[in-house]
This record gives C-alpha cells, sequence and structure tokens, in this order.
C-alpha cells in the first residue's frame, strides 16, 4: 500500500459559491447554502451533516445530475454543466441503483458500454473489478440474489471498473449491518490506496467519516454552509480496532460532535 | 410483495434538470388545455381541407351539430337509457357475483390453490363466444346482454379480490392470531381492509368492461341501445350521428370513471389506485 | 466479509431456497411436490368436465345437448380444410393487429412517457379515446376501410393500442429516478438508455398491457367477423347459431374457448421467459 503522494492522474475539485434551492409549489426551498470548497486530487474528503443539510443535494451537483441555483462545480478544472467523463457514483440505496433484469456481470459492464474497448477486454475488466472488490464467483447471478453488502460491492465495483478519476459516495453504507459497514470501510480505503482517486465520502456517521477520510467537512442546515474544515491527523495505515482507540480519532470525533449539536441546532 | 411491479417514486429525490421547474403545477394545465384545442383544432381542419376523407370523416363541428341534434330527440335519451340500464345491472351483478366468488374461492389457501387452474381456464374464454348462446336464450332483450356483461366484467373483480387475499400480509395474519381475534372479527379488522384496495382496483376495471361488452352486445345481437343506434348510423350512412354516438359512450366511460376515482378518494384516501400488474389484468 | 452465502445463485436460478434435507430424500419430496401441484392443477378442471359429461349425459334439451355430442360434433366440424378457411385467417389478423397495436402502442407510449409535456398535452385526449369501448370502432373504420382484412387488423389494433399505450406510459414514468440517475452518468445514447434501462424497467407494465390487448384482441376480431359477417371463425358460429346447429355451435364455443386459453397461457409462458428476472426479483423480495 502506497502513502501520499497520491498518483497524479486523480483530478480535483473545486466548488465555488455552489449553493441550491428547490422549487416546491413555485416557491425556491432553500436546500444548500453557498459552499466553496477545493478537493485536491487524490485527497479522501468525507462530509457529514445533519439530515437536511443538503449533502444528497451537494453531492449531486458534483456529478452534474442537477445544476445549483448558484455557483460553479469544477472537475480538473473545467466547469460541470452535465455529468462529466471520469466521474462515478455509489448511491446509499445499491437496491435501486442496480438493475435486476442485468446479472451482476452486465450491471458492472454497464459502466463500460461506451468505453470503446472490445467485448473480451470488457468481459475482463469486470472480473477484475468484481475480484477488486472481493466478489468472485458471482458474476452471473442476479443483484437480487445477493445480500444487501454484496449488492454494494458491486454497485462499488460497476464505480470502478471505467477508471474514474473520482468517486462520489452518498451514503453509501447507511443501510447494511456493522460488521459488513467496517468490512466496506476498509474496502473503499483500499480501492482508494490502489487506484488513482479523488474520492468524497458522505455520510451521517462521524466515526465512519474520521476512520476513512483525510479531511471531515461539516455542512450546516441553510442558511449555513460549510461549519468546519478539518484536516483527519491520523496515519495513513488504519485499521478498524487500533485506529478507533486512539486518542487523535477520539479528539476529533469528540470535536464534530460539538460541530454537528451547533449545526442541528443553527 | 404485490404481484404487480414494483413502482418506486421518491418525493425526495430530485428529478433533475431535465424536467421543468414547477412540475405538475399550473405549467400542466396550460399544456392540457393547449393540446387539448390543437386537437380538436385538427379534427376539425383535417377533414374540411381534405387531409382525411371527410366523407367517412366529418370534420368535429358536424359531429358536434349532429350531437347538439340527437340530445334533442327522445329516441336518444331512450337508447342511452338502455345503454346505462345493461351496463349498471350487469356490472353489478358483476361486481357482487365476482366479489361473493372471490371470497369463497380465496380465503381458504387450500381452495385459492384448487381453484387456480379452473380461473386460468375459465378468464380467457372471450365474453363474445357466449354470443349465440345468449341469442337463442334472451333474443335482444335485455337479459342477453346482461348475460355478457356479467361473464366479461365478473373477472376483474374475482382476479382481485382473490389475489388481494393472497397477499394479505402474513405478519397481519400471525398478529391477529396472537390477539386471539374471532374469524369475524379477523375478517372485520384484517381481511377486509387489506382486500379493499384490491377490490376497487377490480371495480374500476370491472365498470369499464361492463360499458364496452354492454354496447358491443347492442352492436352484434341486436339490443336497444347506443351500439345498436350506431349500428343503425352506420348503416344509414348518417356518418356525423354516428361518431357523435360513439363520442356520447366515450363520455359515460369517462363520467363512470371520473366517478369511481372521487368515491375512491373519498372512501381510501391513503390508496393511490394502481393499474393492474401481471396476471391480473381485465379480460374479455 | 461476506455475511450471507448465496441461496443458489448462479447455479442453479430456478430452485428456489437450498433444501437442507439430506439429497437422498430430495429427489423423492420433488416428485411428491409434483404429484401434488399436478392434481392441483388438473383436478377440478377434470372435474368438473366429467361433471358436465355426466350431466348432460341423458340430456334432450334442445339447446344443450349432450357433451358427448358436441365433441362428436367437433371433430366433424373443425375439419382441416374448415380450419385452414375459418380459423387461420381470423388467427392471422388477430396477432397482425396485435403485433400492431404492440408496436405502436409501445413506441408511442415510451415518447409520451418520455416527455412530460406530451403526456400532459395529450392527456385529456387519450382519456378520453381510452374510455370509447373498442367495439364501437368497428362500423366507424369498416366505413372508411370497407370489409376485408385491412379492416379487421386495423379494428384489431385501434381497439388493442390503448391499454399498451397507457401501461407503456405508466411504466415508463415510473422508472426508479435513482436508475435514471444510475444511467446518466454513464454518457449512453438514446438506444442505448433505451435497450438497458427504459424498455427493462418499464418491461412488467408492457407486458401487463401487452397481456389485455391480446384478450382484447380476440374478441375484437371475433366482433368483427360477426358484425360484418363475411367470413371468419365469428361469423361461422353465428351461422350455427342461426341455422340452429346446435352442436355445431357449441363446438365453435368449445374452440373459441380453447383458442382464448391458449392464447393466455402462450403469453404467460414468453412472459415468463423474457421476464424472467421480474418474477425471481419480486419472488425473492415475497
Ligand atoms: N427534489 C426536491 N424537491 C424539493 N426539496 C428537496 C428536494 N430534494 C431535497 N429537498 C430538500 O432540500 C433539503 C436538503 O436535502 P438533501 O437531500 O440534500 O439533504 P441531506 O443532507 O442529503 O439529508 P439526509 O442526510 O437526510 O440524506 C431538505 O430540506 C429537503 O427537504
Ligand atoms: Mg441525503
Amino acid at each position: 500500500m502506497s502513502a501520499e503522494p497520491r498518483p497524479p492522474t486523480a483530478s480535483g475539485l473545486s466548488l465555488d459559491g455552489v449553493g441550491h434551492d428547490y422549487l416546491r409549489d413555485g416557491r425556491p426551498v432553500p436546500a444548500l447554502a453557498p459552499v466553496s470548497l477545493d478537493i485536491p486530487a487524490g485527497q479522501f474528503a468525507c462530509v457529514i451533516g445533519p439530515s437536511g443539510s443538503g449533502k444528497t443535494t451537494l453531492v449531486r451537483a458534483m456529478a452534474g445530475l442537477l445544476r445549483p441555483s448558484r455557483g460553479t462545480v469544477r472537475v480538473g478544472g473545467a466547469p460541470v454543466t452535465g455529468p462529466p467523463t471520469g466521474l462515478a457514483m455509489v448511491h446509499q440505496e445499491y437496491g435501486r441503483s442496480l438493475f435486476p433484469w442485468k446479472t451482476v456481470r452486465d450491471n458492472v459492464d454497464l459502466a463500460l458500454l461506451n468505453s470503446g474497448r472490445g467485448q473480451r477486454d470488457r468481459r475482463a475488466a469486470v472480473t477484475e473489478a468484481l475480484h477488486l472488490v472481493g466478489l468472485p464467483d458471482v458474476e452471473r447471478a442476479y443483484p437480487w440474489q445477493l445480500s444487501g453488502g454484496m449488492q454494494q460491492r458491486v454497485a462499488i465495483a460497476r464505480a470502478v471498473v471505467a477508471q474514474p478519476r473520482i468517486l462520489l459516495m452518498d451514503e453509501p453504507f447507511a443501510a447494511v449491518d456493522a460488521q459488513t459497514r467496517a468490512d466496506l470501510e476498509d474496502l473503499v480505503r483500499d480501492l482508494w490506496h490502489r487506484l488513482p482517486l479523488t474520492v468524497v465520502f458522505v455520510t451521517h456517521d462521524i466515526d465512519e467519516s474520521v476512520y476513512l477520510g483525510q479531511r471531515v467537512v461539516v455542512l450546516g442546515r441553510p442558511p449555513a454552509g460549510v461549519r468546519a474544515d478539518v484536516p483527519v491527523p491520523l496515519p495513513d495505515r488504519r485499521d478498524q480496532v487500533t485506529t478507533r482507540a486512539a486518542v487523535e480519532f477520539t479528539d476529533l470525533r469528540a470535536e464534530l460532535y460539538g460541530q454537528i449539536a451547533a449545526a442541528k441546532l443553527g | 410483495m404485490t404481484a404487480s411491479p414494483t413502482v418506486r417514486t421518491d418525493p425526495a429525490v430530485d428529478p433533475g434538470p431535465a424536467v421543468p421547474a414547477g412540475a405538475g403545477g399550473p405549467a400542466r394545465w396550460r399544456w392540457a388545455v393547449g393540446g387539448t384545442l390543437v386537437v380538436l383544432a385538427l379534427a376539425e381542419l383535417l377533414p374540411r381541407t381534405g387531409v382525411l376523407p371527410s366523407a367517412h370523416l366529418p370534420p368535429l363541428s358536424a359531429v358536434v351539430e349532429a350531437l347538439v341534434e340527437q340530445l334533442g330527440r327522445p329516441s336518444f335519451w331512450t337508447a342511452t337509457g338502455q345503454t346505462m340500464l345493461g351496463w349498471l345491472v350487469g356490472g353489478a351483478a358483476a361486481v357482487l357475483a365476482g366479489t361473493v366468488a372471490g371470497f369463497l374461492l380465496g380465503v381458504v389457501p387450500a381452495v385459492r390453490r384448487a381453484t387456480a387452474s379452473t380461473l386460468d381456464f375459465l378468464r380467457p374464454v372471450p365474453a363474445v363466444a357466449l354470443v349465440p348462446v345468449a341469442i337463442l336464450l334472451f333474443g335482444t332483450q335485455l337479459e342477453s346482454k346482461v348475460l355478457l356483461v356479467v361473464w366479461a366484467a365478473i373477472w376483474p373483480v374475482l382476479m382481485q379480490v382473490v389475489a388481494g387475499l393472497a397477499e394479505v400480509d402474513p405478519v397481519a395474519r400471525e398478529t391477529a392470531a396472537a390477539l386471539h381475534l374471532s374469524p369475524a372479527q379477523r375478517l372485520r379488522h384484517l381481511i377486509a381492509p387489506s382486500v379493499l384496495p384490491a377490490w376497487w382496483t377490480g371495480l374500476r376495471l370491472s365498470v369499464s368492461v361492463a360499458l364496452v361488452m354492454t354496447v358491443a352486445a347492442e352492436l352484434i345481437i341486436g339490443n336497444a341501445g347506443l351500439g345498436k343506434a350506431v349500428a343503425l348510423a352506420q348503416d344509414g350512412g348518417v356518418v356525423p350521428q354516428m361518431y357523435a354516438l360513439i363520442a356520447v359512450t366515450g363520455v359515460l366511460g369517462v363520467i363512470a370513471d371520473v366517478l369511481v376515482r372521487a368515491a375512491e378518494r373519498r372512501l381510501m384516501p391513503w390508496h393511490v389506485s394502481h393499474r393492474a400488474g401481471i396476471g391480473r389484468g381485465a379480460s374479455w | 466479509m461476506v455475511i450471507r452465502e448465496l441461496p443458489s445463485a448462479a447455479t442453479d436460478l430456478t430452485e428456489g431456497p437450498a433444501s437442507d434435507a439430506p439429497p437422498r430424500t430430495v429427489g423423492r419430496r420433488r416428485l411428491r411436490r409434483a404429484v401434488v401441484g399436478t392434481a392441483l392443477f388438473a383436478g377440478l378442471p377434470a372435474a368438473l368436465f366429467a361433471l358436465w359429461w355426466a350431466l348432460s349425459a341423458g340430456s334432450t334439451s334442445f339447446f344443450f345437448p349432450p357433451l358427448s355430442r358436441i365433441v362428436d360434433t367437433f371433430g366433424t366440424t373443425w375439419t382441416p380444410t374448415r380450419i385452414g378457411q375459418d380459423v387461420l385467417p381470423s388467427l392471422v389478423r388477430l396477432l397482425a393487429g396485435f403485433a400492431l397495436a404492440g408496436v405502436v402502442g409501445i413506441a408511442l407510449g415510451v415518447l409520451i412517457g418520455s416527455v412530460p409535456r406530451l403526456a400532459w398535452a395529450l392527456g385529456p385526449t387519450l382519456a378520453f379515446l381510452r374510455a370509447v369501448p373498442p367495439p364501437l370502432l368497428v362500423p366507424a373504420i369498416m366505413l372508411v376501410l370497407g370489409i376485408g382484412d385491412g379492416m379487421r387488423i386495423t379494428v384489431v389494433a385501434v381497439g388493442c393500442v390503448w391499454p399498451v399505450l397507457l401501461n407503456t406510459v405508466d411504466g415508463v414514468r415510473s422508472i426508479d429516478p435513482l436508475a435514471r440517475d444510475t444511467v446518466a452518468g454513464l454518457h449512453l445514447s438514446a438506444v442505448q438508455r433505451l435497450r438497458h434501462l427504459v424498455l427493462p424497467a418499464a418491461g412488467p407494465r408492457i407486458a401487463a398491457g401487452l397481456e389485455q390487448a391480446l384478450s382484447l384482441a380476440l374478441v375484437m376480431v371475433v366482433i368483427s367477423e360477426m358484425f360484418a359477417a363475411r367470413d371468419g371463425l365469428g361469423r361461422s358460429i353465428l351461422v350455427f347459431s342461426q341455422t340452429f346447429a346446435i352442436p355445431a355451435m357449441w363446438s365453435g364455443i368449445l374452440l373459441l374457448g380453447v383458442l382464448g386459453i391458449l392464447l393466455a397461457f402462450g403469453f404467460r409462458a414468453v412472459q415468463r421467459w423474457a421476464l424472467a428476472w421480474w418474477f425471481g426479483a419480486t419472488g425473492a423480495v415475497r
């Protein structure tokens, strides 16, 4: 496992005053207060915030799935106007983002449809991606024949198979049990180490954000924007038992708890 | 899970920039009114300018004129009344019989399994197959119409009730057992409320099937009613009148659907009416 | 690591959850299940048929002849020539009209379902047209197209298009927004989106529409043949009853019933094959 610096092929993300209002019955409802952030290439950034603070809105703006009412998202310097190439997303609800009419293999292969690569090449890439997420031998199964944790692994395989430079994850592990969640967290860290990736990881879970990230961004409900943006002073090599017991971990966790509590009030 | 395709809509997920802002708001109505006006204008202009053969497809204004003229005729109202009578009698009989039969066949799982294939064999037998029998037995009386209507319209309600009973949540069943409910209480508090939404879907389908079969009978058997009036108008070459009568039956169908939906909203505000899913569709 | 084992995935997708019984008894259990299944499937229909046979055996009623006579007449009435003249043309019209309705209904349905403004603009018109009883189209279309195969196929197609169209619209509109998001990031072409997302996602709904359309198609063909009585199965049955050839009439009714059943069962077989994923997915959650 290599430590920083990251390989140079990952792309950075920058947000310049990105805010959004939804229209409800013709009236604007503020969902995301203007956020300015710079996520350098290769960084693992976590975003936390209370429910309704606009985390999903923010990720969808980054993914080009939503045109924010204000501000600009840039990927690798270029403004985002639609889903950018080289960016992949993993949703919280794996059950809905995998297609039940496709086998696991075809679900993953979907990301390669327009890659211009040949059938055999694609097949090999799919197999490799499934190996990478620890899922050999289920290529011909359907997603609904797998457990929740396995389905989320398939979704991750689909996200990384096309070798994206940015991986966005919106509360990807909220719906799996604790043990599976720990496994998947280590999987994501491992993938990030192995591949040239910038990761933006949204979560409800303060512990998860500290355990995973190099940096934690705390979002507040509108009109508050970014309430805190703190580096994670933990070593690159992390471990479910020792890392979570480290003093730096518990200190930062306590601090973030305070921030979130304040964010909920404000 | 129900037997109908799962349909998930998540209001918290933004439909994205592809959908115009204010979706479903006033824009929707503007488009509906505008679109309908365009359709009406085309119905007038295409025959008038000769793009469509106006002898067979008369312009809208001619149809409206014929309609107005019809509205002043007692024979039109008699025919409408006769159609509505067949529709109502046949539809009511079908819904009643379908509900009772559905409960009898569906409430006991063993009976349900034993009769499933029989229903599968009987349901696809088209009502029009009974036309000769209906003619022989009842001629052009009301009964022949009702026979066809009942055969066709019984299935949606029956199948929905059976399927609804099959789906009464096992957890709810166990809860009821744990609470020591009597069979009557179980029926009232557990089974009936669970089956009601499916029953209502069946009712809506049955009502529309019943209208279809009523006019079909009038058309081919010759029972008095709008269907026969359409056949006569076609035979006599009074084309605008024929279309006017066809339009009237369409309006009857729309009114019935609106009424059933309105009643549904009042009786079961929680039930977003769903169309029939796989294996539960109407059959004629 | 992985918490749950695959029940039987990948190896045998048709079986239910693996049984934990030792392999020796599995075969016997499967056999018993097959026997019980067959008994449940064929038992009651066979009993009812036997009952009809027995009850009608001594019948002297003119309208309700013994079933044995109906069956005898069936053989002499529906000779291969007659089937070729009467039944096959009806079937061909039915299938042609049904196919036309399917193609047009799905194409228009996808279009209307994908463009909200189009759905809004055409909503009232579609609601009205759908409410017009399809049999009434027979006289109107006959006026325009005369009495021929073209008229009959059109009658079937126009009558059957509504269930397909409306179900397709519904199916397309209720595609999970998250599924659309998933595909949005993949930069698919319109055709690819149709093939990999829209058609499969709306598939169960489309199939429900097609199923309704198929049973309606049989009715429409027969009505068109009974109304404009020139040829076809519908006309034959009507003529039998008008000439009081009662056993032949009943044999025709029987034939229509069998056709309906064959069409329905055939459709279901195709559906089970084409939508295997759907039956599997919903069965798994059940
Ligand atoms: N499509 C929409 N239309 C209208 N309002 C919306 C829509 N989507 C989200 N909102 C509103 O925007 C605000 C932010 O929503 P968002 O989903 O981004 O929050 P979140 O931080 O992801 O919450 P959670 O942690 O519960 O997922 C909420 O108040 C929500 O009600
Ligand atoms: Mg969210």
